[in-house]
């Protein structure tokens, strides 16, 4: 039987506290377990954020370590262990797309930007595979979601409807990895517009990766981020198109219409999704895109490089106008022509940015 | 009572929510959106929210009944145990929302 993890359920106080005074003895011992759990939890976050490598496994020989787990059929993490670095693809697709995947993120990290892993350190990437959620009805269904829980990816394999398995999509991987490089550099906070920015760079080398994979230059990539985790429906391309965001879904029965604005006129304000950190990074979004269409070439060579350095650099919260202006700064040192192509892609998304060459 | 409830975020992003009066439900779906309501034990306002963690999906319920009225917000994570039945009933309820 799935059990849920106490760690993973974080009851709020007040209802502990309730839980605590109950009738029945069963229902206090919980309770008192819980505030142990919780207690431990919050050490741990403490000691994560000090030093987020506390908490990294590090690779055996410091080098590319991989570990696939499968939630099997629960929504505890990580699962069993069913593929690890140096073992031959499985039977089951998903396991070996996790693994794949993870695998020319880390190529890609470290051929294009000399980076070791999500911490510059050999961290192993851990990975786990067919996670659920309960129903609300006692019964457990799969995950419509993929996420970085801190320390670890996790992918579901959807509805079958709507989604399909979340490990389809090299970009979305290298999106949830990517999540894991800002943990340990720029960690910028998870809400408003250094959220959306937080989104925006996961975006970004998620679907770099996948570009660097298959040799696609700028001017001939689609820019989608997720197409392949979503059913083929007239109504849906993907779970956002980066050069033009608010286009990737309209109209469909589960998703609506693609909320992501394109300029800085049209800025989500409202308190959802932390403060819109998947609706506006459409605007940062779209510079990226612009920048790369114009310097040409290979995404990954150039833009890639002052988006990388521009990441490493940014304050934990920061706002769009002071990333591009340290995207233009960064962008100078590679000549005048580089920062003004930085420069204006920005002011077409409605950011202004100062060009320091 | 009438529950407001938002879902977004997540890796995906779409936002879905719905927002259901119970004096105009059918009973049977009004007695168990009070029932839901009631044993979800939310009775005071906040903000509980997974602080390392990326691309969760957000809950956001708005309870306003005769007792008073509780704001809450949860991501996947955090969400209480018995409160996931009511979030559930909500979520098969939910609609595609545009940006407000």
């Amino acid at each position: 039987m799935c059990q849920r993890d106490p760690i993973q359920c974080i009851i709020p106080p007040y209802i502990t506290e309730r839980l605590l005074r109950s009738d029945d003895a069963e229902v206090r011992a919980r309770a008192e377990a819980n505030i142990t759990a919780a207690a431990n939890m919050r050490a741990a976050r403490a000691r994560g954020r000090a030093a987020p490598s506390l908490m990294a496994p590090r690779a055996p020989a410091g080098g590319k370590h991989r570990l696939v787990y499968d939630a099997n059929k629960c929504d505890k993490l990580p699962g069993v262990l069913v593929r690890s670095e140096g073992q031959g693809p499985v039977a089951d697709p998903a396991v070996n797309e996790a693994f794949d995947h993870a695998g020319a993120t880390y190529d890609f990290y470290d051929a294009v930007f000399k980076r070791n892993s999500l911490d510059g350190d050999g961290m192993t990437l851990v990975g786990t595979v067919h996670l659920v959620e309960p129903d609300g009805r006692g019964r457990f269904v799969p995950l419509d979601n993929a996420f970085w829980d801190g320390r670890q990816m996790a992918y579901g394999d959807g509805d079958g409807v709507i989604f399909q398995r979340f490990t389809r999509s090299l970009d979305v991987v290298g999106h949830e990895l990517t999540h894991g490089v800002q943990s340990f550099t720029s960690n910028l906070e998870y809400e408003g517009q250094s959220g959306a920015l937080n989104e925006h760079f996961a975006d970004v080398f998620g679907v770099l990766v996948r570009q660097w994979k298959n040799g696609e230059k700028a001017d001939r990539a689609d820019w989608l981020i997720g197409k392949e985790v979503l059913v083929g429906a007239p109504t849906r391309r993907g779970v956002r198109d980066m050069e033009h965001p608010g286009t990737a879904f309209m109209g469909d029965r589960y998703l609506g219409t693609d909320p992501q604005p394109e300029h800085m006129s049209k800025l989500y304000e409202g308190q959802s999704d932390n403060g819109g950190v998947h609706i506006n990074s459409g605007i940062p979004n779209r510079a990226f895109v612009l920048a790369a269409k114009t310097l040409g070439g290979n995404a990954w060579d150039v833009t890639g490089r002052i988006w990388y350095d521009t990441m490493l650099r940014l304050p934990k919260r920061c706002e769009f106008h002071e990333c591009a202006e340290l995207c233009v700064q960064t962008a100078s040192a590679l000549g005048a022509d580089a920062a003004r192509a930085v420069s204006a892609a920005w002011a077409n998304v409605g950011v202004a940015a100062k060009v320091y060459a | 009572m009438r529950v407001k409830f938002v879902q977004s975020g997540g890796v995906v992003g779409a936002m879905r929510g719905c927002e259901l009066d119970s004096s105009s439900l059918p009973p049977e779906e009004a007695r168990e959106l009070e029932s839901l309501v009631r044993s979800s034990g939310l009775s005071a306002s906040g903000e509980f929210l997974t602080p390392a963690a990326r691309d969760l999906r957000l809950y956001e319920i708005h309870v306003e009944s005769g007792a008073g009225s509780v704001a809450v917000t949860f991501d996947d994570h955090s969400l209480p145990e018995r409160a996931r039945p009511l979030v559930s009933f909500l979520r098969r309820n939910a609609k595609p929302q545009g940006r407000e």
